[in-house]
């Protein structure tokens, strides 16, 4: 089990690749989320 | 048949008031009175407001000129070629696609395919809501579809910027970016290779077209290659009728191509990254 | 002071050339207000009144207007760069070593230039994904989406073609990687699907037509430099007013 974390590093470059986009997809839905939230509140 | 001479002198005007026209849009537009308390001045409000913004970028550009002038490397030559050889920041996440896919899909049809697909959008889009105003929940398909696709675009931008490093291989922030990476870890093989000896089918040509000879093997890749397409098709129209019934038939066929399409990039680079699986489709003249 | 700039100007506003040039009063009454927004050009890309509600930062962000800031700064230190470089293999590296040397504001002009360039390409990206998040390409705006599409090609375009220009190691091997791409294309690069079925090879197909040779070299840096400081730019603006014509005749979406 060891070399999966060794060079040239499959699974933590998975991981990174699978975390990376589902924070980023989080952020921008998130964002449109809190706009959406934050217009209605102004009206 | 004798095609019909339109005139156009002749041709009447339709006015549709349901519809976007814009003779529908004037008329509309200049019915609708809007009073003065609704309403500011541009001159001074949003024009000063303009300005302000546009003083404020210049400052911080100047502060980033400051912070980091213009680089200027060694006069260019043609004999020593630079470790890693990197395209500009916004073209990363492409190149970064080279590790994964051959280079007339990273460099040619996956960015044709990421244009033609925003073009189409506002064509394949037909939900009249969140029309001008921010809203995730009244176009949860759309918001998330868009958001995944901007998330693996700059994804790839991060990695291709601060990930690799020497010979293009991966460095995290702790390797020393120095030192070369140990070649030759990995062997990459071709899915029709694995499914010939796993599930022991023979070797003999099933056809031959020219240069291309058809194995089983090969024949199964294909198969789950358009399969892959077929099945992504078929669940939406299958389970949730009502998205296809909104979309029509076009429109269907075009989002779930193009929403496919963009599936497939992750999932063919976790089938090179995890599984060693070098391509999905092999042929005399492309593989994929 | 304050009286005497008031006075100044009560008569400058009077004079024959104030009102040949601006055709109305200064703009301190609501009146003439909205006759600076009629009668200047620049300014006549708004509207007269928008809605309260415009004035909110957070719907727009300021994006694409800051986008076209960034264009006219291009514009401005690329006419300033372009008094001082030659794009000829021998003198082009020289040229933009001597901006940073010997030329006064060279360094700072090539430097706002890289970076408008840079800040560009972002908010050009970032502007698409408001227009995106705010559904303001549904119709009947579909075809300024569509513009703006292509102002996102040009944009890339342009951006990589002034990579090359200053004839360094990173110039020379970031276009290199791209033409190396564009050689893979199907059908019509040597390397790519079909291309050499069709007959594709390096004095043909369509990296020759880019580079203007085979290797990234004086050809390719005069046919970079034209489309970047010329070709480019022209089509870039054209759509650009395409885009604002069309944000005026569509009408804004959200509360603008």
């Amino acid at each position: 089990m060891d070399d999966l974390w060794a060079y040239p590093y499959r699974l933590g470059i998975g991981i990174f690749m699978v975390v990376g986009t589902f924070l980023l997809t989080v952020l921008f839905i998130g964002f449109t989320a809190w706009l959406e939230r934050d217009f209605k509140k102004d009206k | 048949m004798p095609q019909k001479s339109v005139n156009p002198g002749s041709m009447e005007i339709k006015i549709d008031k349901k519809s976007d026209d814009l003779l529908a849009r004037i008329k509309k537009t200049a019915l609708k009175k809007i009073g003065p308390e609704d309403t500011v001045l541009v001159w001074p409000n949003l024009v000063y407001l303009e300005l302000i913004a546009m003083m404020f970028a210049l400052a911080i550009l100047l502060f980033l000129c400051l912070y980091s002038p213009a680089p200027l490397e060694e006069l260019a030559s043609a004999d020593t070629t630079p470790n890693p050889t990197k395209a500009p920041w916004y073209f990363l996440g492409l190149q970064e696609l080279l590790v994964f896919f051959d280079p007339w899909l990273a460099g040619v049809v996956l960015p044709s395919l990421i244009m033609v697909g925003l073009i189409l959008i506002p064509y394949i889009d037909p939900n009249p809501k969140g029309k001008g105003y921010y809203t995730f929940s009244e176009r949860k398909f759309s918001v998330i579809g868009f958001s995944f696709g901007l998330a693996l675009w700059y994804i790839l931008i991060v990695v291709g910027v601060w990930f690799r490093g020497l010979d293009w291989s991966w460095y995290w922030p702790w390797d020393d970016p120095h030192m070369h990476q140990p070649a030759g870890a990995v062997k990459l093989v071709d899915l029709q290779v694995i499914l010939q000896s796993t599930l022991g089918l023979s070797e003999t040509p099933v056809a031959t077209l020219g240069r291309y000879v058809v194995s089983m093997a090969n024949l199964i890749t294909w198969g789950i290659f358009v399969g892959y397409y077929a099945i992504g098709f078929a669940i939406p129209f299958l389970i949730f009728r009502n998205f296809y019934n909104k979309l029509g038939f076009v429109r269907y066929n075009l989002t779930m191509f193009f929403f496919l399409s963009m599936l497939g990039v992750p999932m063919k680079i976790f089938l090179r990254l995890l599984a060693d699986i070098k391509y999905v489709l092999v042929t005399p003249w492309f593989n994929i | 002071m304050w009286e005497l700039f008031q006075r100044i100007r009560s008569v400058v506003n009077k004079t024959q050339a104030f009102k040949s040039i601006f055709r109305h009063g200064f703009p301190n009454n609501d009146g003439n207000r909205a006759l600076v927004m009629f009668s200047n050009i620049i300014l006549h890309l708004h509207p007269v009144r928008v809605r309260r509600g415009a004035l909110k930062i957070k719907f727009t962000w300021c994006l694409g207007g800051l986008t076209f800031f960034f264009f006219i700064l291009l514009a401005i230190t690329g006419v300033f760069l372009m008094f001082y470089y030659v794009p000829d293999t021998n003198r082009a590296y020289g040229n933009i070593k001597d901006l940073g040397t010997v030329i006064f504001f060279g360094d700072l002009f090539r430097s706002l230039h890289r970076w408008s360039a840079h800040s560009m390409v972002l908010f050009v990206w970032l502007h698409m994904t408001r227009v995106f998040f705010t559904g303001s390409y549904k119709p009947p705006r579909e075809f300024n989406w569509v513009v703006g599409v292509i102002l996102l090609s040009t944009t890339l375009v342009l951006s990589w073609t002034g990579y090359l220009l200053p004839w360094d190691q990173l110039a020379l091997w970031a276009v290199t990687v791209g033409s190396k791409m564009a050689e893979a294309s199907p059908l019509i690069g040597k390397a790519g699907p079909f291309g050499a079925e069709l007959g594709m090879n390096a004095n043909n197909d369509i990296t020759f037509a880019l580079l203007g040779g085979t290797v990234v070299g004086q050809s390719a840096l005069l046919r970079f430099y034209v489309l970047h400081c010329l070709a480019l730019p022209l089509v870039t603006a054209l759509f650009i007013a395409i885009h604002f014509w069309r944000i005026r005749k569509d009408g804004f979406s959200g509360p603008l």
